[in-house]
């Protein structure tokens, strides 16, 4: 039985495994650099920022939708907590208010989504630029500088290795028990499988969005924390565009798919760790950054391939079970 | 058939890859003829002679971005240190100025390669000191190439040893052509102006105070303010044509950059007054360049990021070789005017130098 879960595990995962596995190998033997203690746990401390975000996507994807705005949610929320702790407030407080003002973004994103059932394209694309727009507005267009040490060392702090690793399999453990074991996870597939027959059984919709939402902006809030603490500023221009990008490549690439009604944790854990290798891989072996744009956009077009061939054979599947 | 697929999608990320390994082992050069052992060829007073190097030093310098001629500039100039002392540079630039996050952790993997000196010029004053305090960690000196400053504060804070900082002073910049334009005026003087960049930027404010200071040298100068252009043409030439309406004997108007001059001076120009208001500016971009030859604006200060980077390496390789003195820590880059006097031949000079200067 346990071996049969093993196996089904596998043929499910194997193509991001072997990717992975592939891409390794072939920069661990072509640079005497690449496998280091240091390196790997580089790689890993990378992947925390997009794996994160990723995190909350992943559901948002599950439903059918996107959320475009998460960089924008990142830069922003890392400002106003800046600004709440430069005040004078507790830390533990300011990242409470932090992850409030997270969650609003996403609520107002849901609301708008599900209540005035508009394409979430469009809506978290507009929200991506008042965000943005706030965070520049806040902080004057300059980075806010220092914060309490408890923050940064609980954050991006070093305790063997990085504490935002250790965060990352928290929240990715979480991630995964909402997702499995949770209601809330499976109605989130299911409105994105097929909308009409989560309401046919009884399912919240707009409540669901909503709460979609408000999960992407946590997440986004939890980032900007570790990224103002890995760099001792709050930036207004932070998670501007490759930050949201990887974090909705990487749960594609791991094999959620775009029109929703899946999620993979596992997957969405390899395809942030595919990205994180290849950019550290590139760097190591010394290819200039305009070639590595190039090497992450094949990545994903090829990932977005496989998706849509995966779901035409599920689509063919399912008619002849139908027929 | 699903196998097949993802065979093959592997299979060409793999052969994805096989075409960088091309270019980079086509760029692996036999070591060359050792140089050095001379004077520094830009800084001889002030740094003195550069020891031939005991082995091909390994290199890394980190840049903010490779997509425009500035950082190209850097590029050259690290390039052409590297030929001409015989060490070993890989050069890493983050996609655009804003991949703060993206540049730190090129930093991180850098310092996975062992460098035996990190040269770095990062985008925001606090974007890589993690990745820095890291380099530290692991004894890897570091110099820390114009702009963006890690102050010995940040240093101490951050537990951060940066070996050597290489830049240029803004505050330069501005003194050396309000210099040129208040003795083209002669002792008549009369009222001078400066039109300032973003306040609060470092180069704005910095080249606001050497105006300034440079101003008050002069007793026949009067400075009558400074006000803020913020580095754009259009609002610049506001300011100007207003202040031109406010005070007709108006003598000189020293832009804080070459964008700010220019429109300063098509104010001078739409009031009639070219013969009467002299306009500086300050970076020699290649319009500004253009309208000194044309004898519009009086003159312009080169930024002079080639030599930086070239200096960098030069200091790189004392540091390395132990030779390394230690009041050098802020290495300022020499500067100089360019007017119609010698533009011609400066622009000769630096061509190779300076991408902006290839057309000319």
């Amino acid at each position: 039985m346990k071996t049969g879960y093993v196996f089904t595990f596998l043929r499910k995962h194997w193509g991001i495994i072997a990717t992975l596995v592939g891409i390794s190998l072939f920069f661990g033997l072509s640079s005497q650099y690449f496998f280091t203690f240091y390196n790997l746990l580089n790689i890993l401390n990378h992947t925390t920022i997009t794996l994160i975000l990723a995190m909350g996507m992943v559901f948002v994807l599950a439903s059918g939708g996107i959320d475009l705005s998460v960089g924008s949610t990142l830069g922003f929320t890392g400002v106003a907590t800046a600004l709440i702790l430069k005040a004078g407030t507790p830390p533990l407080l300011a990242a409470l208010c932090g992850i409030g003002i997270g969650a609003l973004i996403g609520a107002v994103n849901g609301t708008i989504i599900a209540k005035f059932h508009l394409q979430p394209f469009i809506v978290t694309l507009g929200m991506l630029s008042i965000v943005r727009g706030l965070a520049l507005v806040f902080s004057n267009g300059k980075p806010i500088y220092g914060f309490p040490g408890i923050f940064t060392t609980f954050f991006a702090g070093h305790v063997g290795i990085p504490t935002n690793i250790y965060l990352t399999i928290a929240i990715v453990a979480f991630g995964s028990i909402v997702a499995n074991k949770t209601r809330f996870g499976l109605y989130a597939k299911s409105i994105g499988g097929s909308e009409a027959s989560a309401h046919i059984c009884g399912v919240n919709i707009p409540l669901i969005v909503i709460l979609i939402y408000v999960q992407s902006g946590i997440f986004a809030s939890i980032t900007s924390f570790i990224y103002m603490s890995m760099m001792d500023a709050a930036e207004p221009l932070a998670g501007l565009l490759t930050e949201w990008l990887e974090a909705i490549a990487a749960p594609i690439i791991g094999g959620n798919s775009l029109s929703g009604g899946i999620i993979t944790i596992f997957g969405t854990i390899i395809g942030a760790l595919i990205l994180a290798t290849v950019r550290s891989g590139l760097n190591i072996f010394g290819v200039q950054p305009f070639y590595q744009q190039l090497f992450i956009g094949l990545i994903i077009i090829i990932s977005v391939i496989a998706d849509s061939i995966r779901q035409r054979r599920s689509r063919l599947s399912r008619e002849r079970v139908v027929t | 058939m699903r196998k097949k697929l993802l065979c093959s999608l592997i299979a060409l990320v793999l052969l994805g890859f096989a075409v960088p390994i091309a270019f980079a082992s086509s760029e692996e050069k036999a070591p060359e003829k050792v140089v050095g052992g001379k004077m520094s060829k830009y800084l001889p007073d002030q740094i003195g002679e550069i020891p031939v190097p005991s082995k091909r030093w390994r290199i890394g310098c980190l840049e903010k971005t490779l997509i425009n001629d500035f950082w190209l500039d850097m590029k050259n100039g690290y390039e052409d240190a590297e030929k001409e002392y015989g060490v070993d540079i890989d050069i890493y630039a983050a996609p655009s100025e804003a991949d703060i996050l993206i540049q730190k952790q090129i930093l991180d993997d850098m310092i996975a390669k062992n460098y035996d000196l990190i040269c770095v010029s990062p985008i925001t004053d606090t974007n890589i000191l993690a990745a820095l305090k890291t380099a530290t960690q692991r004894n890897i000196p570091i110099i820390n190439v114009m702009d963006a400053y890690i102050s010995p504060e940040a240093q101490k804070k951050h537990g951060i040893k940066i070996a050597s900082f290489v830049t240029t002073d803004f505050a330069e910049n501005s003194r050396l052509a309000t210099r040129f334009v208040a003795e083209k005026l002669g002792k008549e003087g009369g009222e001078i102006m400066h039109i300032m960049g973003l306040p609060g930027g470092r180069a704005a404010e910095e080249r606001k105070r050497g105006y300034l200071e440079e101003v008050a040298k002069y007793p026949q100068l009067k400075n009558i303010g400074v006000w803020p252009g913020d580095w754009d043409r259009k609002k610049s030439m506001d300011i100007a044509a207003d202040v031109i309406q406010s005070h007709p004997n108006l003598r000189a108007i020293i832009g804080a950059n070459d964008t700010t001059g220019l429109g300063a001076y098509q104010a001078v120009k739409n009031a009639g007054k070219t013969n009467q208001i002299l306009v500086a500016g300050i970076d020699a971009i290649p319009d500004a360049i253009r309208s000194v030859m044309n004898d519009e604006l009086v003159c312009t200060v080169p930024f002079m990021q080639y030599q930086s980077a070239y200096i960098a390496i030069e200091s790189a390789i004392q540091i390395l070789e132990g030779k390394f003195d230690p009041a050098n820590r802020e290495i300022w880059v020499y500067q100089e005017v360019w007017h119609k006097g010698n533009i011609k031949d400066k622009v000769a000079e630096y061509k190779e130098q300076f991408s902006g200067l290839k057309d000319f």
